[in-house]
């Protein structure tokens, strides 16, 4: 028997953005048009780089750019996976950094190549106002949502199953929550294994989502109570 | 010129075409494959012959009557080729003027493409039954091999020559639906009972009017596996993954699942979905019946002697004594099959 499902999916519990697995999806709005350098970071080592051209006038409105690609050992064990080094976005400039694989620690940035002072305008590592973060979790039960690089933080409950079923995940619409200076947006927050939560950053921002109950905590047991 | 007649009575006949079926069990297993719904399978089989008997009637024919194959061993593979699932790609800035300016990227649940196989054994668990009438011919087997050499040297020299396997090769390489594979197999396996020496043989064969083979039991073992198979397809497709969260790729996984209860639903009769997988799916029982065809009518004779016939053999190194026989003719009648000759 072939093992088919992807078990790196499971892997992980936990994520940070500024050390992004595939529990996290970063999507930056860019602000300018031009050519841009991408480099993506595992850890400390240098993964890989892209050239992002943004043009209003190209009909796509985001780039997604799998960070997993960049590794030449998942390229060999992922059919048709492939690195996108040159990539093009129009319209809003959405560039939408996720990862497919097992990888953890990644964070990635984005550099006008006309800048001469040569920093990045984009650094995953600090999320800034107008970015988004978008979580997906596997594990039901119960979470902490913090910004490090504030005070905010926000509880964060994965349901467990509902009188012994769960949500079908594509059935349902992503949570949506606000981080501002004063705090999230709401602070408690609920929602089911798989449902994106999606969080829309207003300051700047590194978050870390941590476990802090086993999956069948009480409080995730809505249903069975 | 004498003329001789022998008379065989049913039951001799019967032990003697009963010995020669039991030369089939000697067929080495053999595998094929086939589809059914959106399952690929393959198979090995292999069969013992057992129960069931043969009587003479007054029609001139031979009849098997429930002739029990039991399938030993029956190894199928089911492999089922899964589509792909995907989660995510949810709008997350709509457009107002319609569709979606943002979207949450697509993630496929299978690292590659997704495909389960599982083995089911089957063996000792499903029989079938043969029936079928059959005329009796003869005919001589005179081998090229042979050349020019007299009758005492034939009958001492050994039949070194591929004559008969080629032969044999190129009628089981008739059978529809046989994997190439298979052929050289199942035709060498048979060759021995065939092949003596270089003398010339009257071979008495049975040919086919009609016959019937279909699946006629199955074992509650077998019933049993097959009600499991969803089963065994879920937990393999699930056994990667941790039991935390199996419940909810349960549910993405709903419309595999539900294919899955399709395709193997056989509701209260599993030997007629069975037999009608394996006779669809694989074409298994025209295979086997035209291997028995194939076998009893143009390959082992289930009787053969030596023209000249060894009259008197001396084990002290004389030559045998040959006697010539030609104009072999066969009759079967409700009690008996006749054979007449002619000594010349």
């Amino acid at each position: 028997m072939k093992t088919v499902i992807n078990q790196h999916m499971f892997r992980h519990r936990e994520t940070t953005s500024a050390a992004l697995n595939n529990l996290g999806t970063i999507i930056h709005k860019l602000a300018e048009e031009g050519v841009y350098t991408g480099q993506i970071v595992q850890g400390k080592q240098l993964l890989g780089t892209f050239r992002l051209t943004y043009d209003r006038k190209h009909e796509a409105s985001q780039v997604n750019i799998d960070l997993s690609a960049f590794d030449a050992l998942s390229r060999a064990n992922v059919p048709g996976l492939l690195a996108r080094n040159e990539s093009v976005v129009g319209q809003d400039g959405y560039v939408v950094f996720y990862t497919s694989g097992q990888h953890s620690a990644l964070h990635v940035t984005l550099t006008k190549a006309q800048d001469t002072n040569g920093r990045p305008s984009f650094d995953s590592r600090k999320l800034a106002r107008g970015d988004l973060i978008a979580l997906r979790l596997f594990y039901p039960g119960s979470y902490t949502l913090t910004n490090e690089l504030g005070d905010q933080q926000a509880t964060l409950t994965v349901l467990s199953e509902e009188n012994g079923k769960y949500r079908d995940p594509s059935k349902l619409e992503p949570v949506r929550v606000k981080l501002s200076d004063k705090g999230f947006d709401p602070a408690k927050i609920e929602q089911w294994p798989l449902q994106a939560l999606v969080i829309s950053v207003d300051t700047a921002a590194a978050l870390v989502v941590k476990s802090v109950g086993p999956e069948l905590d009480k409080r995730a047991r809505r249903g069975r109570d | 010129m004498a003329t001789v007649t022998v008379a065989v009575n049913e039951r001799a006949f019967n032990d003697i075409v009963m010995a020669a079926a039991k030369y089939l069990e000697s067929v080495p297993p053999f595998s094929g494959s086939g589809s059914f719904g959106p399952f690929s399978a393959g198979y090995t089989i292999g069969f013992k012959l057992t129960g069931g008997s043969i009587d003479l009637t007054s029609t001139g024919r031979v009849h098997f009557d429930e002739l029990h194959v039991t399938y030993d061993p029956l190894i199928l593979t089911l492999g089922l080729d899964l589509p792909h699932i995907q989660f995510g790609g949810e709008c997350i800035i709509p457009n107002p003027f319609g569709g979606c300016i943002l979207r949450l990227p697509e993630v496929d649940l299978f690292g590659a493409n997704p495909d389960i196989s599982i083995p089911i054994n089957l063996s000792n668990t499903i029989v079938s039954e043969f029936s079928g009438e059959f005329t009796v011919s003869n005919s001589k087997q005179v081998l090229v091999a042979k050349g020019s050499l007299r009758p005492h040297a034939a009958h001492i020299t050994t039949d070194t020559s591929n004559e008969i396997r080629d032969r044999f090769r190129t009628i089981v390489g008739t059978i529809p639906f046989l994997p190439a594979s298979a052929v050289n197999s199942i035709a060498d396996a048979l060759v021995p009972f065939v092949k003596t020496n270089l003398a010339d043989k009257w071979q008495f064969f049975l040919r086919d009017v009609w016959h019937d083979l279909e699946l006629i039991s199955i074992s509650d073992t077998a019933v049993n596996i097959l009600q499991n198979l969803s089963d065994r397809f879920i937990d393999a497709i699930l056994a990667p993954v941790p039991s935390a969260v199996r419940g909810i790729i349960k549910v993405m996984l709903i419309p595999i699942f539900d294919a899955l209860a399709a395709v193997l639903d056989f509701g209260d009769d599993a030997l007629e979905w069975l037999s009608s997988q394996l006779q669809i799916s694989f074409g298994l029982f025209d295979l086997l019946a035209q291997l028995v065809i194939n076998f009893v009518g143009l390959m082992v004779p289930f009787y053969q002697f030596e023209n000249p016939y060894p009259m008197i053999e001396d084990s002290s190194g004389l030559i045998p004594v040959l006697v010539p026989i030609e104009n072999v003719a066969v009759v079967v009648n409700d009690d008996e099959f006749v054979a007449s000759a002619d000594i010349v």
